[in-house]
């Protein structure tokens, strides 16, 4: 059916007028500068109480079922992700093209003890489908965050080149690495700054954004928890506090 | 899918009879209810209230401009880089999504839960097109392998053993080598697994779809909404036209009623935003993206002021997992896709009232779905609505029987007169004698009246009224005087 003549019976089952005026609804109405302003205040109250907000985010992602480890130094990131690979047993990882990594070594202490690392991005010059294979194939995938939300114990992913969506999800093991001035309060600061991404971006926010609060579960055989029935089993996060 | 409402009576009984689907309905109280409680308990009362007022005035505000907002969504959809398809009913949203598939070469569909594609029987559509159509949320695989409809709208295969699904995976799958959850949870991982990286279309539903961003949001705890949105070439999102909101921002509301109110979590494993296909720079992700807007019935509830609130409900489960007929009848005996009290204000106004007619009738009005409700959708009150209707409509509609209906009148006329109900009172202690034992009669053997009996005791008459007691044994203070019977004009 067109357009037209759909929102035409709508519009009649309202009882409304062609061209009645538009809706008046105060969060669509703000302007570039107004959430600006809001996101000054945001970033600054995040700013403010970064500690505490850190302490939340560890407790609550604890509770929704992440590992959580709070690294003292990038050193300690990098030692505690090769720890965990060889507890796996890892032979092949995967991580992102995250910023992040130009600040963790991970790769060099990896292939220091025989794991293969792959970058699951077109910049490392595997064609699309040989990557695909190896996310598929990889035990671990290691990605960056854009975001955490102390409130539900949750990372953030937003599309961007360099970061798939399937790294941290088809590998069992999702290590998450979490910044300091990634963390944030709430649900609504992460709406409200990704509503000023895009009135930054000209109506763009990118084509996904992800929110992970623990492993894949499902309690769907009489009430009964289980985790890991589609994505990873086991997701860890690692919080990076220098 | 077609509508067996008709049978509700005969669906119900079934229900009660079997102990197994008992037991499972018995586990919903303790398991998501209490889950629900608790999961609120975590936040102030006043905030539980303040979300609930807000997400009320959020979706009064889009359905009473809807037409608005669906254009502002379309509009930044196909902004996105999507297509936007617009349904008027089931019939049209199928052929879309099987139009898309035939363009498209599909030989494979993964499916993300979605009651709306329920509604349009898409799985069976698809097939008998010679599309092979998978379903990835476990519940709804079990219940596909078992050619059954969802019992439960959060755990549409709740009223099933494990037992008996292993026996259905031993049946469909292949050997298995142990049947307890988490390996049967297990071998649905690795035969789904496989369904994923070779699918060419994945279809999901959506929870929330952001006008002011062309966003549709999905929430699921298995990961499977986000296989399927994220791994195969084309994306086909079907989506009910009540669920947009208008801004980005309104998220924060929904998304933490909904949790709370499904399964007692205060977020779930995921919550998955995808606006549009992937664009040039990704790394991966659909290379198409399109969204079926449907109608397919709601359009009336909209037009209607007494019902357009049914149009709130998020499909948290929460009033099925309360009401004490859903506990006892389960999902099938509603007999279309929404079961329990929800379902039985929407089935009627769908499928039509005279083929639904016995579900408004399918509630103690005890109002425990309306204080669960998230919305506060009042479901007591718009049943009543409908069992008005179909006691004022069409004598062949009507459900009750001419001797209900005598018998009503007959009783109208005892109440309304003193002497009269104390003569009806003595004519029926008399009767009574020979039936009631301990305060109770347990059987009566007339038709209809014996199947008042069949299935639960009748409390017998007492030998004194309430009335007589209070009089004779009560009574401390004088008796007050009728009003008419009051001198007038004194002020006391
Ligand atoms: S009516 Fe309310 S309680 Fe029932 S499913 Fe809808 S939102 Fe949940």
């Amino acid at each position: 059916m067109k357009q037209e003549e759909f929102l035409k019976r709508v519009r009649d089952a309202l009882g409304r007028p062609e061209g009645a005026p538009p809706p008046d609804y105060l969060p669509l109405k703000l302007r570039r500068e107004d959430q600006r302003q809001r996101a000054v205040t945001i970033e600054a109250r995040a700013e403010a109480k970064r500690a505490q907000l850190i302490a939340r985010l560890a407790d609550v992602a604890a509770l929704q079922g992440w590992k959580v480890y709070r690294a003292p130094s990038a050193q300690e990131a990098v030692g505690y992700i090769l720890a965990l690979a060889i507890e796996k047993g890892a032979r092949s990882v995967v991580r992102s093209a995250h910023p992040v990594f130009l600040r963790l070594p991970l790769d060099a202490a990896l292939r220091g003890h025989g794991v293969r690392v792959s970058v699951d991005a077109a910049s490392s010059g595997a064609s699309r489908e040989q990557l695909r294979v190896t996310v598929a194939q990889a035990d671990l995938g290691v990605t960056g965050v854009d975001y955490a939300v102390a409130e539900t114990g949750s990372v953030v992913l937003a599309a961007r080149p360099g970061v798939s969506r399937r790294a941290p999800l088809l590998p069992p093991v999702h290590v998450a690495i979490v910044e300091p001035h990634q963390v944030y309060e709430s649900l609504d600061d992460l709406f409200a700054l990704r509503r000023m991404a895009l009135l930054e971006r000209e109506g763009d926010m990118g084509s996904y954004l992800s929110l992970i609060s623990g492993p894949s579960r499902t309690a769907d055989i009489e009430q009964t928890l289980v985790v890991g029935v589609h994505g990873p089993v086991e997701v860890r996060m690692v919080i990076v506090e220098t | 899918m077609q509508p067996h409402t008709q049978q509700f009576p005969k669906l119900a009984a079934q229900a009660l009879a079997n102990p197994q689907v008992q037991a499972a309905l018995a586990g919903l109280k303790t398991g998501f209810d209490q889950a629900r409680q608790h999961a609120i308990g975590e936040i102030t009362p006043e905030d539980w209230e303040h979300l609930r007022d807000r997400a009320r005035e959020i979706k009064r505000h889009t359905l009473e401009h809807l037409d608005s907002y669906l254009a502002l969504l379309a509009e930044n959809v196909r902004r996105n880089g999507g297509s936007v398809h617009f349904a008027k009913d089931a019939q049209e949203a199928t052929a879309t999504v099987l139009e898309i598939a035939h363009r498209n070469g599909v030989k494979l569909v993964v499916k993300g839960k979605s009651m709306v594609s329920e509604e349009m029987a898409l799985n069976r559509v698809l097939e008998s097109a010679g599309v092979e159509t998978v379903e990835t949320d476990l519940g709804e695989y079990i219940i596909q392998l078992a050619g059954e409809t969802p019992f439960h709208i959060v755990a549409p295969a709740i009223h099933k053993s494990k037992e008996e699904v292993a026996a259905l995976f031993q049946r469909k799958l292949g050997a298995l080598e142990r049947a307890d959850i988490p390996s049967l949870t297990r071998t649905a991982r690795e035969t789904l697994r496989q369904k994923f990286l070779q699918a060419d279309m994945g279809i999901s539903g959506v929870n929330f779809a952001v006008a002011e961003t062309g966003t549709v949001c999905i929430v699921t705890n298995e990961g499977n909404g986000r296989m399927s949105t994220s791994l195969p070439r084309i994306h086909v999102a079907v989506m009910g036209m009540e669920k947009v909101v208008p801004a980005l921002e309104d998220l924060g509301v929904f998304y933490r009623l909904l949790p709370r109110a499904a399964t007692g979590q205060r977020a779930t494993s995921y919550f998955t935003l995808v606006s549009g296909p992937r664009r040039a720079a990704d790394e991966d992700g659909p290379e198409q993206f399109h969204l079926v807007i449907l109608d397919n019935g709601r359009g009336r509830l909209l037009a209607d002021p007494d019902l357009r609130e049914a149009l709130y409900c998020i499909r948290c489960a929460a009033c099925l997992n309360i009401c004490p007929v859903y506990r006892k009848v389960g999902g099938h005996a509603y007999g279309w896709v929404y079961p329990g009290p929800i379902g039985a204000v929407v089935t009627p106004v769908m499928v039509g009232l005279p083929k639904a007619r016995d579900l408004p009738f399918a509630s103690t009005l005890c109002g425990a779905c309306r204080d669960v409700c998230p919305l506060k959708i009042d479901i007591p009150r718009m049943l009543l609505t409908l069992r008005h209707r179909v006691a004022e409509g069409p004598p062949a509609q009507r459900k009750a029987s001419w001797y209900e209906g005598l018998g009503f009148r007959l009783w109208g006329r005892v109440m309304a007169s003193e002497q009269a109900m104390a003569r009806a009172r003595r004519v029926a202690l008399f009767v009574q004698r020979p039936f009631a034992r301990g305060g109770h009669i347990r059987r009566l053997h007339l038709p209809p009246l014996s199947r008042w009996t069949r299935k639960r005791d009748l409390p017998a008459l007492p030998e004194r009224s309430f009335h007589e007691i209070w009089e004779k044994d009560l009574r401390t203070s004088p008796p007050v005087v009728p009003l008419s019977q009051r001198a007038r004009g004194t002020g006391e």
